[in-house]
């Protein structure tokens, strides 16, 4: 379906593509912000009723899925700002600490050096992690990241480059070399 | 390192499992049943609105009667003028053809049915009568009964506005099979000069694009001209600044013959407003005029291209698809580095070793 089609959808149709074409996109890029599945669901049902709600403001100037990210990191980040998430902060952090006592679940985690990297980016600050998260599991441009986000391009570049020397210190020798 | 491996490594650690199931899709439909039926949640909006109400009504009577704990008491001499007719009340009666304009470019860039579109340009215009199967429809606004649109031969062209006849014109293409949703918007420039053309369409650009004069005909040379007429399917003795505007894709190949260089001051790409897929078989260009193409978003280079590849940077801004696989490219990956958008990139490994580079910066490398 193109972005025709889309302009005419009412907004049931619109979030029942939403959910048959973006849907599992969209989950897996709110987890990346929240990281607990359970938020994730509820958020993930705050972005289908804002596309229900505002359909009638989509103008076809970015691409659909370029328009709902966009509401998707938008409403994640509305939730990290909330007194909610930071009293959640502390519970996350006492569990991690539990976690890092298991040897061999960590030896498990770190045993594919592309997991290692994986686990670096999901480790980043919001700002890195998303460019990252946007550049390589969205497979999304420069460009479009910046409208998504709504930053200026400019700042996108930085944040990868600064990303970049972040997952170097994080990541060992080995598992941060180029392979094509 | 592997774009693929990253990416399947991130989803692996986000969830091994499908994250949206349909639970989540249940859930949703829901809650919107729950949202649409309880009137309970509208109780506080009408209570809120029913009070606005009386505060407004209150608040009027006080004002139309005066002050209520004052004498009623009045001068029967001073009886009540009728309000003056503002002359902003008059101004915002009568309907410019800008005014139409902007209303058209608002209806046909929000989502909107055909039927409602068709009724509100009847209300303010005239449907001129087509061929049933016609794949388009057309509106007049402004007419005078001297033009009769069925004895105009196509689209209008400026006589009809300059003699006062017509004020707009407009087309709406529906989509087929060969053709996409596209519009064209005819109107008198503020001096009444020349006429303009307006352009729309969905795909991918999204807005409309301008041209002045579109019915005059455009110079380039002849193996330019060639390729923009097989492009459009058109003969090549018409093309014309209107014909420019709606070209989308164009191939230019001068591999037979001497290689082209397209002339700095070729001023017929300014009219290629829509330009977004470009083939070059040994034809230079320059990134100054690149940049005159606004919206190009994939070239490919062949064969001789712009010795200082760097100098064209400028001109590919836009551009999200760049091939240069087989073309005699001497540039680095430094300056491939340098295009804001480019997403994807055909190349030669042989040419560009360090091609990593790219891969790294999230863009996709091919060979």
């Amino acid at each position: 379906m193109n972005d025709y089609s889309h302009q005419h959808m009412d907004r049931d149709q619109a979030v029942q593509y939403t959910m048959d074409h973006f849907g599992e996109d969209l989950k897996r890029i709110i987890y990346t912000y929240i990281k607990n599945h359970h938020t994730t669901d509820d958020i993930f049902q705050e972005v289908l009723l804002t596309i229900y709600q505002r359909w009638q403001q989509f103008k076809g100037q970015s691409s659909l899925k370029t328009w709902v990210i966009r509401i998707a990191i938008n409403r994640s980040k509305d939730y990290l700002r909330s007194p909610l998430h930071r009293i959640k902060i502390v519970k996350d952090q006492w569990l991690n600490q539990k976690k890092d006592t298991d040897p061999l679940e960590e030896i498990v985690l770190q045993q594919e050096k592309w997991e290692e990297i994986a686990a670096a980016i999901l480790n980043l600050p919001v700002k890195y992690r998303e460019v990252m998260i946007l550049t390589f599991q969205q497979n999304m441009t420069q460009k479009e990241i910046a409208e998504a986000t709504g930053t200026p391009i400019s700042t996108i570049k930085t944040r990868m480059q600064r990303a970049r020397i972040l997952l170097k210190k994080e990541v060992s020798e080995e598992g941060w070399t180029f392979e094509s | 390192m592997s774009r693929k491996n990253i990416e399947k490594a991130i989803n692996r650690q986000i969830s091994e499992k499908p994250l949206f199931t349909n639970s989540d899709r249940q859930r949703f439909y829901e809650g919107v049943q729950n949202q649409k039926r309880p009137w309970i949640h509208i109780v506080p909006k009408v209570v809120t609105l029913v009070i606005t109400l009386l505060l407004i009504s209150g608040v009027t009577y006080i004002w139309n009667t005066g002050n209520p704990f004052q004498s009623p008491a009045a001068d029967p001499s001073i009886t009540p003028s009728p309000p003056p007719v503002t002359e902003e009340k008059e101004k915002e009666e009568v309907l410019t053809v800008q005014d139409v304009v902007n209303q058209i470019q608002e209806t046909l860039t929000s989502p909107f049915l055909p039927d409602e579109v068709d009724e509100s340009f009847r209300e303010i215009g005239e449907k001129i009568e087509s061929q049933p199967d016609a794949p388009y429809d057309e509106y007049v606004f402004f007419k005078t009964d001297s033009y009769d649109p069925q004895e105009s031969d196509g689209i209008p062209t400026i006589e009809p506005f300059q003699n006062g006849d017509l004020g707009l014109y407009l087309q709406i293409q529906w989509p087929s099979e060969e053709t996409g949703f596209s519009v064209k918007i005819r109107y008198l420039s503020e001096d009444g000069e020349q006429l303009i053309e307006e352009q729309y369409a969905i795909l991918p650009i999204g807005k409309f694009l301008k041209v002045k004069n579109p019915d005059q005909p455009v110079k380039m040379p002849d193996l330019i001209q060639q390729a923009v007429a097989n492009s459009l399917n058109k003969s090549p003795g018409s093309l014309t600044r209107s014909d420019l505007l709606s070209l989308e894709e164009l191939s230019i190949d001068a591999s037979h013959r001497e290689p082209l260089t397209i002339e700095e001051d070729a001023e017929y790409l300014k009219y290629m407003k829509a330009l977004r897929i470009l083939y070059l078989n040994d034809v230079k260009i320059s990134g100054k005029l690149l940049k005159d193409l606004p919206n190009l978003e994939q070239i490919t280079f062949i064969g001789d291209i712009i010795s200082d590849f760097s100098s064209m940077s400028e001109g590919l801004q836009k551009v999200r698809y760049l091939n240069i696989r087989n073309s005699n490219f001497d540039g680095t990956v430094e300056d491939l580095l340098q295009l804001e958008s480019l997403n994807i990139v055909t190349l030669d490994q042989t040419v560009i070793p360090n091609y990593e580079k790219l891969q790294f910066e999230g863009i996709d490398v091919r060979f």
